[in-house]
Formats: C-alpha cells, structure tokens, sequence
C-alpha cells in the first residue's frame, strides 16, 4: 500500500484578484533605494512551514 | 584604433594613437607641449610650473591657497635628434595617516614625442577634483606644505643608448626618486613632498623603432585606471607588456578600473591575471564597475590573490561588473578558490544588460559563498539585485549565489530582479560548486522567474526569427543565431539550449526547468521556522503549455512542489 501526503493547500484568488502579501518585503535598488515589492500572485501553494495568515486577496492592481 | 604588438610595430604608430585622441590633444610643439603639461597637472590652472632647462628652481607664491610650481622639461638636443620618445606618468594623490598610506585616483597621461611635435594624451581636462577627500581643497594645493617643485630630469645611458627623462616632485627635505629601474613602474618613481602631499611622478624612456625595449610595465594600482576608456589605444598597444600587480592600500580597489573602456578588439582577457599582493587579512576589494558599459571586452581577467595567512580575501561590491557587455561566456576561472564574499557582499547588477552573456559556469561564484574548505560564509546583507536582469541570451544560470545570512538582517529580499527579462533561459539553479544543496539563513526572499523564459518583446510570429549574438566580436560572420519556436513549429526542440520561445505557450523556462530549479533551492525551513517570514519562488502559470503537460507550469504536481515548501518556500503561479 502506498500514500502520498504533501501536506500542500492550493489557493486560487477569486475573479478580479490576487494574492499579495500581508506583510511588505523589499528589496534595495541599484542605487540603495528601498523598493517595496508585491506578490500579484494568482495561486498559492502552502505547504506546512507557510500559512495562508501570511496572505491577502487584493484587487488586481490597474496597470500604468 | 586598436594595435597589435609584433616586433615590427613602431612607436610612430603608438604616436599615432595619441594624435588622434581627442579632448585636448593635438599636434604641438615641446613650448606647447609644456603648457598642455601645464594644464593637465594644474587643472584649471595656467600657472607655468614647468619651465624648460632650468633645475632645482622653486618659486612659492605669497598666497596661501596657490602654490605654483616651477619645474622644466629639459629636452636637449640629443633627445630631439633622437626622434621618437614617449614619456608616460600618472597622477595621484597619496595620503600618509597612523603610518599608513592610502593613494587616491590615479589617472595615467601619455606624451609622445615624434622628433619635432609632442602630443599629449591624457585627461586633459585636469586632475580629477579630489576636493572631497578630507583634509584637501585641489590638487596640489595645501597651505601646510608650502612650496612644491616638479622637474624632470634626463641623462641618457650611453650603454643602453637610452635616453631617460624624469620627472621629480622636489622640496627643502624631499627623498631623492627611488623609482630608477630597468622596469617602467606606473604610479611609482617619484616620491612624495610631505605626507599630505599628492605628487606627480613617472618614467619616460626612449623607445627603439620596435617595441622590444619596451620593458614590463608594472600597474600598482587600478582605481579609476580606464575609465572612460580614456587610454584604451594606448593601453592595447602595449597590453602585452602590462603586468598587473596590485599593491599598496589603494591596490585594494579596482572601481571603475574599465569603464566604458573599448579595449578588447585585440586584446584577450583571459590571458593577463591580475595580482592582489594581500596586505593584511581580511583586506577588502572592490570590484566594483570595472568592467562596467564594456562593449567589447570577451573575458575578464584572472583575479589572483596571494594570502599567506589562512584567512580568506573578500571581495567587496562586486556589482555591476559587465553591465552592457558583450562577454559570452565567464570563465570560472576568474575568481580563485579563495575569494569570498564579505558581509557587505553586493553582486547587484553585476551582469545586468550584459547582451550577449550566455552561460555562466556553475562554480563562478560558489566560492565566494563557500570557502576553500566548503565553510560558508556568514554574510550579514548580500545583494544580488537585477544580478542577472535582462541578460536576454543568458540559456542557463547555475550556481546562482545565495548566502548564508544571519538571521538578524535576513528580512530583506535579496533577490529583486534577479533574473527579469532573461528571454531566453532554459535553467537556473543554486547548487553549491559540489553539487549539493545549501543552506540559507534568510526569510522574506522572492524569487521570481514569471518574465523568464520566453521572448515578449519585439520578435514577431516568425519561424525564422532568430537572435543574433556575435560569438566572436571581431568577426561578424560567426555568429549565433537562436532558433525561434513559434505556433507552426514542428520538431520544435525545447531541450536544446539554443532556442528561444516567443510566446509564453513556447517558454523555454517551464514546468522542467522549475523543478530543477526547486530542487536545487537552498534550505530555508530553520530561518522560516524561527521567524515566521516567507519565502517565495514566482513562475508564470502556463508557460511551456505549447510542449505538452510535461512542460506545461500549471501542471506542476504536489510532488515536485512538495520539495519547495519542505525548504521553506512557498510556490506560487502568477
């Protein structure tokens, strides 16, 4: 007998949305500058060390 | 115009490269000749502080921020009957602090004499403003040191039928030159006034019809050496000669070394090994910008560090590298077993824009994380933005850097633009140089690969569509040319290395090349664990559809995602 358990939850944003992250990451530009960055993620995988806590649903932002 | 040394080349065609230089310089006579010295020494400044036939004279102005100076070039009959001399000299600022000396930019001036006009070639625009280093307001400017005397002095060494010009930097208590070697020593040869002098010093020597009594020219130090590719004719002319051995505090920094330069038409790289004589442990380099807006260098040097302590080198900011370059390929030869990353380690865009980058070999850089003994190295705050951001030929990344950082500092992503844009990619993965996978002490990292893999800019719908990438620079007719798969492709190969995709149904970067990259991610469970962060890795869902679901991103299975999420990163699709 023989299972597989991956522990893993998918979640799909809703129509219109995406996934971004509660809290902001950044990284540093070229010039040092810190730029804050955005998930815009359609499907998450969570496995057991992430938690879906970590994640928000947003509209999808407008393109400039 | 670029040369090549062979025995027949003559220091006429080296003139030639100085006369045709512009910014400054142009055919003058030796009266002119002295006031373009002038002028290039004394910035702004016109003040005669050279004088012709006249020794040890020195004139001080009465006012406390103008120092001029009196020297000569004394350029006697014998010399001009003599024809061709070329006088090479550098400029530079060197600072004596609690018995330690640090130089100051450095840039290098040529003066070619043809036997009746002397060119210069240099900046000609003055000595680069180093007002801002403390203690200094200009160039040869300093109220506390009084007076300052240059004069070159010649003799001609009847056995070697040489004539030797020199050039002294002199004052009440000056040390006599010590530079007088059969070796023409860049940087070195003159000596310093006072401690907070800077100083002019350097070498001429006569030259035969051929190159052959050119004798090895020693380059102390880097800093600002080409930039601008200022000297790039010059430098090709006698790159053979060239030896690169760093020393002193300032050779430490190799910033801006190449910028911009053109040299490389003629000249390979991979030939010449750049030498850092380690002054102490943990002695800091910078590399960073040498090679930077380099159009057509093919392969960087070797950097050699000799370190008889058992401590490891670091390399310091090493950013930017080969922006714009054309290099095709990195040899992992560049960066010896013993180079590692200090806690400021920055390899932000170090081949950013590099268009025509196309592999880098998986150990490049692994010892920059991982010493000699396989210990990695607790680096503080590494950065690898944009590190390979738009290197649209780049076919794969291997040994992507990642660094073991403390936990402390491990909140900020690393990884911004890491690999945007990279059209073309079939693989990236970050495997230590043994091939196993590593540690990483980090949370909060985003790696993204969902604009990687596929061509969206520019390339129509065309089976024949093709990139091209010059593989050898100099000859147009080599090139390479990457095959487009589009919608009516058959047979369209996704595991050759050379093909692109041009559509994000074709991606070379797909569900295959994901799964080599989540298996080679570095462990990151004990830092997420302990600080509850995140980590991320972005693919574009759908990519590689076009190939069957085998390639297909949005058929990644739970398996292979599994093995991510068991390393502390979360999977997503955008």
């Amino acid at each position: 007998m023989k299972s597989e358990n991956y522990n893993i939850v998918r979640y799909d944003a809703d129509e219109g949305k995406v996934f971004d992250w509660v809290n902001p990451h950044t990284f540093e530009d070229e010039e040092g500058n810190e730029v804050i960055e955005h998930l815009y993620a359609k499907t998450i995988f969570i496995g057991g060390l992430d938690s879906i806590d970590n994640y928000v649903e947003i509209d999808i932002p407008i393109e400039e | 115009m670029s040369y090549s040394l062979q025995s027949t080349t003559s220091l006429s065609s080296l003139g030639d490269a100085i006369r045709s230089k512009t910014g400054g310089s142009s055919q003058m006579t030796v009266e002119e000749m002295i006031t373009a010295v002038n002028s290039i020494v004394a910035g702004s400044s016109s003040s005669g502080w050279i004088k012709r036939k006249e020794f040890y004279e020195t004139t001080q102005s009465s006012s406390a921020t103008e120092i001029i100076y009196n020297s000569y070039l004394d350029i006697d009959t014998e010399l001009e009957e003599r024809k061709e001399w070329i006088f090479v000299f550098t400029t530079c600022k060197r600072n004596y602090n609690n018995a330690h000396y640090t130089h100051r930019p450095c840039y290098v001036y040529f003066l070619y004499c043809d036997g009746s006009t002397v060119w210069s070639y240099g900046n000609s625009a003055g000595i680069q403003d180093i007002s801002t280093e403390s203690g200094n307001t200009s160039p040869f400017n300093s109220a506390s040191d009084g007076s300052y005397m240059i004069k070159f002095e010649t003799y001609i060494d009847n056995t070697t039928h040489t004539r030797i010009i020199r050039i002294n930097n002199n004052t009440t208590g000056g040390v006599a030159p010590n530079y007088w070697d059969e070796d023409l020593n860049l940087g070195e040869g003159g000596y310093h006034v006072s401690n907070s002098s800077k100083y002019v010093w350097g070498n001429l020597f006569y030259l035969d019809e051929s190159f052959d009594d050119i004798p090895t020219i020693n380059v102390p130090q880097l800093y600002n050496w080409d930039a601008n590719g200022q000297s790039d004719n010059i430098i090709d002319a006698i790159f053979d000669r060239l030896t690169f051995n760093l020393s002193g505090d300032n050779g430490s920094n190799l910033t801006n070394a190449f910028t911009g330069s053109q040299l490389g038409l003629t000249t390979d790289w991979r030939s010449k090994e750049i030498y850092q004589l380690n002054r102490s442990n943990g002695a800091l380099y910078n590399f960073g910008n040498m090679f930077s807006y380099n159009q057509v260098i093919k392969y960087p040097p070797k950097f050699v560090f000799t370190n008889e302590s058992s401590q490891c080198n670091f390399i310091y900011q090493f950013y930017q590298t080969f922006y714009s370059s054309d290099v095709v390929k990195i040899s992992s030869d560049t960066f010896p077993q013993d180079a590692a990353m200090n806690h400021n380690a920055n390899t932000s865009m170090m081949f950013y824009y590099a268009q025509r980058l196309r592999e880098v070999p998986q150990d490049f850089l692994g010892y920059a994380v991982y010493n000699a003994t396989g210990t990695p190295y607790q680096s503080a705050r590494a950065v690898t933005t944009a590190m390979y951001g738009s290197c649209k030929v780049l076919k794969e990344i291997k040994g992507a850097p990642f660094y073991p950082c403390s936990a402390s500092v491990g909140n900020k992503d690393y990884y911004g633009d890491f690999a945007t844009n990279c059209y073309t990619l079939h693989n990236l993965t970050f495997y230590k140089p043994n091939g196993s996978v590593g540690t990483m002490n980090a949370y909060n990292q985003t790696i993204d690969l969902s604009t990687t893999g596929y061509w969206t800019m520019g390339v129509a719908d065309d089976p024949s569509a093709s990139i091209n990438v010059y593989l050898e620079p100099e000859d147009k007719t080599n090139k390479i040319i990457i095959s487009a798969s589009t919608n009516n492709a058959t047979g369209a190969n996704v595991e050759d290395l050379n093909s692109f995709g041009i559509n994000l149904a074709y991606a070379t970067y797909n569900r295959k090349s994901a799964v080599a990259t989540i298996n080679s991610l570095p462990d990151t469970s004990a830092a997420i664990s302990s600080s509850g962060g995140t980590n991320t890795i972005k693919f574009k869902s759908g990519a590689g559809s076009a190939y069957g679901n085998d390639y297909d991103m949005s058929q990644l299975s739970a398996a292979e995602i599994a093995v991510a999420t068991a390393k502390g990163w979360t999977v997503t699709l955008v």
